[in-house]
């Protein structure tokens, strides 16, 4: 009990709940810090309520000695690590991981990318402490097929498992990892030359997510991944060719029925028999990208405007042989097609052909210089060409309206009439994201402004990257993406 | 204490002996009362053992609040009701001025008494108290002794300065400003 008048109750009188409640609210690190600093009571609540640790040394080899010494005590005294980064620590040796033998059996995720000074005995180490892991990174790690199998014994949760650049893993420690771990989710194996794909025969039906960017997969080893059936994404982009027909066919053979995501960016030698059967055979399609697949044609185009009643988005970047006959079918079948990658399609796309909307897009530059430079730029505007499938987009009604004075409205808000709603629409401009890469739904909405408010240099129309283009219309948005030279007219 | 002949009266004692009369529905705002009352104890004076009357007028003050809310809420155009922003704006009130102790002393009673709505108003003052503030200072504020020694304080320190967190929730640092 407390004596009335002056109050006696002090912080030391709050239960520890009070304290977790409110150290949990405080957001910033520093200030988490500064809690933990106030007295040891304080410290212990912090400690028992820090679940990630990521070591700061990212990628500074000189400091080995520091994190080697700083390792063990930072995990002495965080006890409830779920998830642990040692990303960067280039020289860490397997001795540092010993305490994961004793203390990492609630470990979950581990993060040991580019952890060069580590071999299969770190991992064997792992292996035996951290019996709940379910996700490991082991990005340009060199490590083998001896402790790949270790992991897969042991750790037999394991749902998300990064090998890319692990130049020294090959079928048969793919093979060890698809038999051993059953709930295999995830799994990334880019850039690892050794694999062919071979080991993932009879995988899991789990496996719904294969990245295998830029490997030497046989045709064989391209069958054996999709055999678990589960797929649903699946980048094979940049694979080495076969000789004797292309082979990808066996994609469309029925076993990656489920495939929403498909990646064969740089296979340029897909021809039009494997497009129809993938098309014929994976109908789920959301997303495709055919980027430099030159051998593309007509029967190909058709096969896709016939099949693919689900594709959104489709990248034909750089398609020598996509014609009009082509996109035109596209247009027809793919009704629910909002996103065309058509940067550097050489043949195809002239305005008055399948184009449904044409914009005409200044260069904000006009904004910051004088009347007779704006002028300039205006005779020589940036033209990018939108082509619309499905919806109603038609002309453009505002193309230079107010362009005087309104200098980078101009660029931003350009103003659109719709064909069947008289809505305006507002016309955002974004720089390029590059060829090969999904949109994810984290992209900035509205990257143009950003762009422009981040960078107080002149804007450059990007030469290389494509320009994306959305378009507004209330809660609705399409993205565009067209392929523009500077001053050159389509 | 408000007089009532119609409605049920509980009676609560504070560690300092004051003797407080409420409503029973005011008093069953607390969950720990609530239980007891409902084991039927309705006579007997319940003491409030860990809190000093001063306090316990202030958490009786929020119980009648809340009464008041969630009983004119099922009428329509109720006058009573709030909107998310005017009852943040309440709270801010109903915590002004209270210091440091005081504001312990009522985590430690809504805490007892278990009123959720309390207890959170008391944490997120108490959060927007360390927000930004230095260890000796958060020490000051809430009486806290230093039992570090020079060179543990002077560990920890390295110790964070290495060791990252993903920020909690994914929020910018600068919305907590």
């Amino acid at each position: 009990m407390f004596s009335s008048g002056e109050t006696s109750v002090t912080a030391n009188n709050l239960p520890d709940d009070c304290l977790l409640i409110v150290f949990r609210k405080l957001e910033s690190c520093s200030d988490r810090d500064a809690f933990g600093l106030t007295c040891r009571r304080w410290l212990h609540i912090q400690n028992s309520a820090r679940y990630s640790l990521q070591l700061g040394c990212l990628y500074r080899p000189n400091i080995t000695q520091e994190y080697v010494r700083y390792l063990p005590r930072l995990l002495m005294r965080f006890q409830q690590l779920r998830s642990i980064s040692l990303a960067g620590c280039t020289e860490l040796p397997d001795s540092a991981l010993t305490w994961l033998q004793l203390s990492g059996s609630e470990l979950q995720s581990l993060s040991l990318d580019c952890c060069f000074g580590l071999t299969d005995h770190g991992l064997t180490l792992v292996s035996s402490g951290c019996l709940a892991l379910v996700s490991i990174s082991l990005y340009r790690c060199n490590i083998t097929d001896a402790g790949l199998a270790v992991l897969s014994k042991s750790c037999l949760g394991l749902e998300y498992v990064n090998l890319s650049y692990c130049a020294f893993v090959s079928d048969h420690g793919v093979r060890a990892l698809s038999m051993g771990c059953r709930k295999l989710h995830v799994l990334i194996i880019s850039y690892c030359k050794s694999i062919e794909g071979t080991g993932l025969r009879g995988c899991s039906r789990t496996l719904t997510y294969l990245e295998a960017d830029s490997c030497l997969l046989t045709r064989e080893g391209l069958l054996a991944a999709v055999s678990g059936g589960g797929l649903e994404y699946l980048n094979v982009s940049s694979l080495r060719c076969w000789s004797g027909g292309d082979g990808l066919d066996g994609i469309g053979s029925g076993l990656a029925s489920r495939l929403r995501f498909l990646n064969l960016r740089l296979c340029r030698f897909v021809g039009d028999e494997s497009v129809e059967a993938i098309a014929k055979g994976c109908p789920l399609l959301e997303e495709w990208n055919l980027a430099v697949c030159h051998e593309v044609r007509i029967r190909g185009w058709q096969a896709i405007g016939s099949n693919c009643k689900n594709l959104q988005m489709l990248h034909v970047n750089r398609c020598r042989n996509l014609c009009d006959a082509g996109l035109q079918a596209l247009q027809i079948g793919c009704q629910k097609l909002m996103v065309l990658y058509l940067h550097g399609c050489r043949q195809s796309v002239g305005p008055q052909r399948v184009t449904l909307a044409t914009a005409t897009i200044m260069d904000p530059n006009s904004r910051r210089d004088s009347s007779v430079e704006r002028t300039q730029l205006l005779m020589q505007p940036v033209r990018v060409q939108i082509v619309l499938f499905g919806d109603s987009v038609c002309s453009c009604i505002g193309e230079r309206g107010g362009e005087s004075e309104r200098g980078v409205m101009l660029f931003d808000n350009l103003t659109y009439k719709s064909r069947s709603r008289n809505a305006a629409i507002n016309v955002r401009v974004t720089q390029g994201l590059g060829n090969n890469r999904r949109l994810s739904p984290n992209e900035p909405r509205d990257a143009h402004s950003s762009l422009l408010q981040r960078d107080s240099r002149p804007w450059e129309p990007p030469t290389q990257a494509p320009l994306t283009v959305s378009l507004h219309f209330g809660a609705e948005k399409f993205r565009f993406v067209a392929g523009f030279r500077r001053h050159r007219h389509f | 204490m408000s007089e009532s002949t119609e409605k049920k009266m509980v009676r609560l004692r504070s560690s300092d002996g004051e003797v407080f009369e409420v409503e029973e529905s005011v008093a069953k705002v607390a969950k720990t009362l609530q239980d007891m009352l409902e084991e039927d104890c309705a006579d007997a004076v319940i003491p409030i053992t860990c809190v000093r009357a001063p306090i316990l007028t202030k958490v009786i003050d929020y119980c009648k609040d809340q009464v008041m809310i969630s009983s004119s809420s099922s009428t329509t155009n109720n006058p009573n009701e709030r909107t998310e922003q005017e009852r943040k704006a309440w709270g801010q009130k109903f915590m002004e001025g209270v210091d440091s102790s005081t504001l312990c002393e009522l985590l430690v009673a809504s805490n007892f008494l278990n009123i959720e709505g309390l207890l959170n108003l008391g944490v997120d003052k108490m959060v927007s108290m360390i927000q930004g503030k230095y260890p000796q200072e958060i020490r000051d504020m809430f009486n806290v002794v230093n039992d570090f020694t020079p060179e543990e304080e002077e560990e920890i320190r390295n110790q964070n300065a290495w060791a990252f967190e993903r920020d909690p929730y994914y929020k910018k640092r600068s919305s907590s400003k």
